[in-house]
């Protein structure tokens, strides 16, 4: 299924950071998608079910959570999985495109990585 | 004891008003914050780095700085970035290092809003401080920002729901919301636009036109914007990354502002970045008297050159331009495109912190800081441009960005 991917602050991420970005909190809060109830049905996933999101740039697996966004567009909170997905090519200005990418998702039954294990793959896989 | 009018050093409102109980040096009450200053303040000791360490072993502040430094100086282009959580005087301090080292130095605005800089430089920007807006704005636009959950006490402080002089209350405001999603703050607006992904510059170049009378027809929802925005009395648009951050960055933050600068022919009207992290209006001011340019600047030649894109941290890391990096109270390995920031894995990494992140895990050396505004007083900047004094309210032996900033200057001149 294609969306449009869309990133921005939520307040639960913002209260999960202040505990640490490495706790349970950050990661329930902030690897999360949200989506529109008729997009997930056609799908066929629920609530809290694992989906793996894929840009030109790269891929991360997070949990979806309904919500009143349109139906070709998903939102996941600023953080490190949102960051996997957008690229780094700024088009002079320094600021990467954010808001607005591409992206395909799908139903998965990979997990969600922890902060530790997304830190270590893309360092080893730098190789 | 009782500390009252504490400034809260997590967002640009900069709210002033906070009350923080302490009891043998712990934070134990917070009164008038919102849910995550009240995070920052009551778990500003938790997950905090305990120690400093180099290649993962505790080592003294002595030795970690030592390290830092001789890195620092041996690189050929340190990039130094971060910034905007932090109070004005270590800012200073980390420009004066970049000076010495003829380094890179950026700041956490060239990812929110870098473009908005670009813009105003561009076209200028038609300003006011937020006691004018609680005082006397009668019609007030939030574009692309969403304060419900970012600014989470804008609306009652500054804007919406406020007694101010003029404005005694939310029913002598007009409020309206621009986003391409019904956001949390939607719901407490008075008219909700909803546009699509990238049409920001689009739609504002047409309203400009019809403003200035060079087209007759515009969609309903525009033209009733336009309308509402000629005839008020003093209007302010707030705008956020979704501006910034969308296609066209730089250009729709022009076209915003010179939409503004038009409506000033009809009416008062004003224009203000919500400005993220608590002083990143502060780096971009100290970056600008000190340097000349408010950020992505670079020392090289021994004066200071600006060039976004050529200077800024996401490209000098994506490039691989940078052998080494200071990183002061920001996390890029959270905040970058993992393609950018993976960089610092492979540089030896500097960072300065009160609290463990992503970029101290993959970081050679980590040096524990006191946390601003809470542990160290200083100098922030509202986002409205206001200077405010943070508080130091609980001891620690941990010494703040700024002196050990101060120690790097002395060593490396030595
Ligand atoms: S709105 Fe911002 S400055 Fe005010 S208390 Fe909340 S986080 Fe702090």
């Amino acid at each position: 299924m294609k969306i449009v991917l869309l990133s921005g602050r939520t307040t639960k991420q913002g209260v999960a950071a202040e505990i640490g970005k490495t706790s349970d909190d950050y990661l329930q809060n902030v690897a999360v998608i949200q989506l529109n109830p008729a997009l997930m049905d056609q799908m066929g996933v629920k609530d809290g079910d694992r989906i793996e999101v894929k840009t030109l740039h790269g891929s991360a697996v997070v949990m979806c959570h309904k919500s009143d966004i349109e139906e070709n567009m998903g939102f996941i909170p600023y953080g490190p999985w949102a960051n996997l997905l957008i690229g780094s090519e700024t088009q002079g200005t320094g600021m990467p495109d954010s808001k607005g990418t591409e992206a395909e998702i799908e139903k998965t039954d990979k997990n969600v990585e922890s902060v530790d294990e997304l830190l270590t793959r893309i360092v080893e896989g730098r190789k | 004891m009782i500390h009252e009018n504490v400034v809260c050093p997590f967002c640009g409102c900069l709210c002033d008003d906070i009350v923080v109980t302490t009891e043998d040096n712990q934070i134990t009450d917070v009164k008038n914050a919102c849910a995550i200053s009240k995070s920052k303040f009551l778990n500003h000791h938790v997950n905090m780095l305990e120690s400093a360490l180099v290649d993962g072993k505790e080592v003294s502040m002595d030795e970690a700085v030592d390290r830092a430094t001789e890195i620092l100086s041996s690189a050929d282009n340190p990039l130094i970035y971060g910034l905007s959580s932090t109070e004005c005087e270590a800012q200073r301090h980390a420009i004066h290092l970049a000076e010495l080292l003829g380094a890179t130095i950026d700041q956490t605005a060239s990812v929110c809003h870098g473009p908005t800089i670009l813009g105003t430089q561009d076209a200028g920007c038609v300003k006011c401080t937020l006691g004018e807006v609680k005082n006397r704005a009668d019609l007030i636009i939030y574009w692309g920002c969403n304060p419900a959950e970012a600014h989470i006490r804008h609306f009652r402080r500054y804007s919406v729901f406020p007694e101010g002089l003029f404005r005694k209350g939310r029913n002598e405001r007009e409020v309206v919301v621009v986003d391409v999603r019904a956001t949390a703050s939607a719901r407490i607006a008075t008219t909700f636009v909803k546009t699509e992904p990238g049409t920001d510059f689009e739609n504002i170049s047409l309203m400009r036109a019809y403003l200035k009378g060079k087209r007759d027809s515009l969609p309903d929802e525009l033209r009733d914007l336009v309308e509402k925005m000629k005839t008020c009395t003093f209007g302010i648009i707030f705008f956020g990354l979704g501006l910034t951050m969308s296609k066209g960055k730089h250009l729709n933050v022009d076209a915003a502002l010179r939409l503004v600068r038009d409506l000033n022919e009809f009416t008062k009207f004003s224009i203000t970045p919500m400005r993220g992290h608590y002083n990143v209006t502060g780096a971009g001011s100290t970056m600008a008297w000190v340097t000349g340019y408010p950020f992505s600047v670079n020392f090289a030649l021994g004066y200071p050159l600006s060039n976004p894109g050529e200077f800024s941290a996401v490209d000098v890391l994506a490039r691989k331009e940078c052998d080494a990096a200071l990183i002061i109270a920001s996390d890029p390995a959270a905040n970058f495109p993992a393609e950018a920031w993976k960089h610092l894995a492979d540089i030896p990494t500097i960072v300065m912190d009160p609290k463990v992140s992503l970029t101290t895990r993959i970081a050679k050396v980590s040096i524990p800081v006191a946390t601003a505004g809470i542990e160290a007083e200083g100098t922030a900047y509202r986002m409205d441009g206001i200077p405010l004094r943070l508080k130091k309210i609980v001891q620690t032996s941990r010494p703040s960005d700024a002196a050990v900033l101060t120690k790097m200057i002395e060593k490396v001149r030595a």
